[in-house]
């Protein structure tokens, strides 16, 4: 799905979250946002997702205003999610991830039918989550969690995958797993992923197009080698780093404090 | 995996459900044999079966078999409004009770009654005027709670503190009813069956139904599934939270309301039954945990009424309240849960 998002601008209360975006996100792609903390990752996110609304401009999805789209289309379409969850009561892993294939049931299919539970079968083999399946929520590790999770955004096979901070709790070998699998995915059924990242070289490696953002604003956007330039990353992170470059277009950011002489 | 996971889990909700029915029957027998007057077991099997029935033994079961039934009503309502109330909360320790509705709705009757002692007598008008006052409590909670920041804790010092004053306020105005009838409506303040009518098992089991209906139909259950992982998490799953959840406190609400109306305040029914039922079934998905729960409340609460009428037997005092024998078991169980939950 081709999103088009035209001078898209957000408010919260006087504070300028988004100001006048404007960006094209092609199917096929793994788009990463990147940017320091409040550069309003999240905000383009969730409005992409339509959970907030815009205080001006518009998201189009193949064309279509997405204000025009039924909040249950929506939800067929899109999966948003975050890096943590509530788990204050927590449920069987199994049912939270069944949870993501609610948007197709209707009243008659009250509970989960066969189509259901081999979509997500397939989602955990893939992921290697099925040996949690049987446990509570509060009885796995954060890694584990974030892995759950993230079956249960790709449990709703969506053509639009939104994922804010996947490998914040993941420890390196699952880092690159996850990614390496969502990126995989993202190319196998064509869907349009975009990713809020804050590891750099992750970026560079699984990234096809990468959006740095700061003050709410698109500072640059391109294929990584293009962005990740030690002259944007001052710029925008205000550190002094050194770009390496480690093959196959793949960077790591070194950072040079400029208080440590 | 998935698969075998997802049978095991329906076959565990229907053991549940056997094993709660089969209990539940057994208690619904044992509430009608037991109490000042002792009938025993046969003499009640042949009643029920239209075998053999003295016209002392039949008023008799007559009564107790209304008191039981209103019991079994009772603690339905109660554990559904509750086992919602956590999922609405997202706190385990929810309740009615704990929250504040109850309180505010017993307030709301005493003013009622204050204000037009008939009002007793319409009960459809007695239990939406409950109803009305558990809905307050629910806000002043919720308000309470989100200025206070929304966290766990801050939603349960802000129900102990509705229900503190409301249960305080309720108190000096039913003092004032007792001069005004000649009713021994302090009963409504730790519950009891025995002032309960005929009638009222219509009432009850009207509003439960509906209650269960509508929320199964609206699709509360899944809601509260998805939205205990959090709020955007149900968003993006197409949920309209303020509608579904303001819906879901009116369930509340209207099941208090109910309850308080008819019986009184049962406390910690609400809270017990939920987590029972969620260890019952090794999860807390909602479609399940909403029924069973509430036959694990009915179950409770039989067995709370005929716990009173043995207390009654045992000390020969008269009639105990049945919120006395839930509070003395229900209140442990809360600490247990406090540990547990401080353990994590």
């Amino acid at each position: 799905m081709r999103i088009k998002i035209n001078n898209l601008s957000l408010n919260y209360d006087s504070v300028k979250a988004l100001d006048s975006i404007t960006l094209d996100i092609e199917p096929g792609n793994v788009t990463c946002i990147i940017g320091p903390n409040g550069a309003g990752k999240t905000s383009l996110l969730k409005s992409i997702a339509s959970l907030l609304k815009p205080t001006g401009g518009s998201i189009y999805l193949d064309g279509k205003d997405s204000k025009l789209y039924k909040p249950k289309e929506l939800a067929k379409i899109i999966s948003y999610s975050e890096a943590q969850i509530t788990r204050s009561i927590p449920m069987k892993v199994l049912d939270f991830i069944l949870t993501a294939r609610y948007p197709f049931h209707d009243v008659l299919h009250y509970f989960e039918g066969g189509r259901d539970l081999e979509v997500v079968n397939d989602v955990c083999n893939e992921l290697k989550v099925t040996h949690l399946l049987d446990r509570r929520l509060d009885e796995v590790s954060s890694g584990e969690l974030q892995r759950i999770i993230i079956a249960a955004a790709l449990a709703k096979r969506p053509k639009v995958l939104l994922l804010d901070e996947p490998s914040a709790y993941l420890d390196i070998r699952y880092r690159f797993e996850v990614l390496d699998h969502v990126r995989r995915y993202t190319k196998e059924y064509n869907i349009t992923t975009v990713i809020a990242l804050h590891d750099l070289h992750l970026t560079s490696i699984y990234c096809d197009k990468v959006v740095l953002m700061s003050g709410g604003r698109i500072v640059a956007c391109g294929s990584p080698s293009e962005v990740l330039t030690d002259e944007a990353i001052r710029n925008v992170y205000g550190v002094e780093v050194m770009t390496i470059a480690v093959g196959n277009g793949s960077v790591i950011a070194v950072p040079k404090p400029s208080n440590l002489g | 995996m998935a698969y075998v996971l997802h049978k095991l889990k329906l076959r565990r909700f229907f053991s549940s459900l056997i094993i709660l029915i089969a209990f539940l029957s057994l208690s619904l027998v044992v509430s009608v044999s037991v109490g000042s007057t002792y009938i025993p077991l046969n003499e009640v099997y042949a009643c029920i079966t239209g075998l053999d029935c003295s016209s002392n033994v039949r008023y008799v079961l007559q009564y107790r078999l209304v008191r039981t039934l209103v019991a079994l009503l009772a603690g339905g309502a109660l554990a559904t409004a509750g086992v919602i109330m956590q999922g609405i909360a997202r706190n385990p320790l929810a309740e009615p009770y704990i929250l504040g509705l109850s309180s505010t709705a017993l307030t709301a009757l005493s003013l009622a009654i204050i204000i037009d002692v008939n009002v007793i007598a319409h009960r459809y008008l007695f239990m939406l005027i409950a109803f009305i006052g558990a809905l307050f409590g629910y806000f002043l909670t919720s308000i309470l709670s989100a200025l206070a920041g929304y966290t766990s804790n801050s939603l349960i010092l802000s129900g102990i503190a509705v229900t503190a004053f409301f249960s305080g306020t309720s108190h000096a105005l039913l003092y004032i009813v007792q001069d005004r009838l000649k009713f021994p409506y302090v009963h409504l303040l730790m519950g009891s069956t025995s002032v309960a009518l005929f009638n009222d098992i219509y009432y009850l089991t009207a509003t439960l139904a509906a209650c269960l209906v509508i929320t199964y139909i609206c699709g509360i259950p899944k809601l509260l599934n998805a939205y205990l992982v959090g709020d955007d998490y149900a968003r993006q799953l197409g949920y309209n939270l303020k509608v579904l959840i303001t819906l879901a406190a009116f369930v509340v609400s209207i099941l208090t309301g109910a309850t308080v109306a008819i019986v009184g305040i049962v406390s910690f029914i609400g809270l017990a039954a939920p987590h029972i039922s969620r260890m019952m079934l090794g999860t807390s998905d909602h479609r399940i945990t909403t029924i069973v729960s509430s036959i694990v409340g009915s179950l409770l609460v039989v067995i709370a009424d005929i716990g009173s009428r043995l207390l009654m037997v045992l000390t020969a005092r008269g009639e105990f309240p049945l919120g006395v024998v839930t509070s003395i078991i229900g209140a442990p169980f809360l600490a247990y849960l406090i540990i547990v939950g401080g353990r994590k």
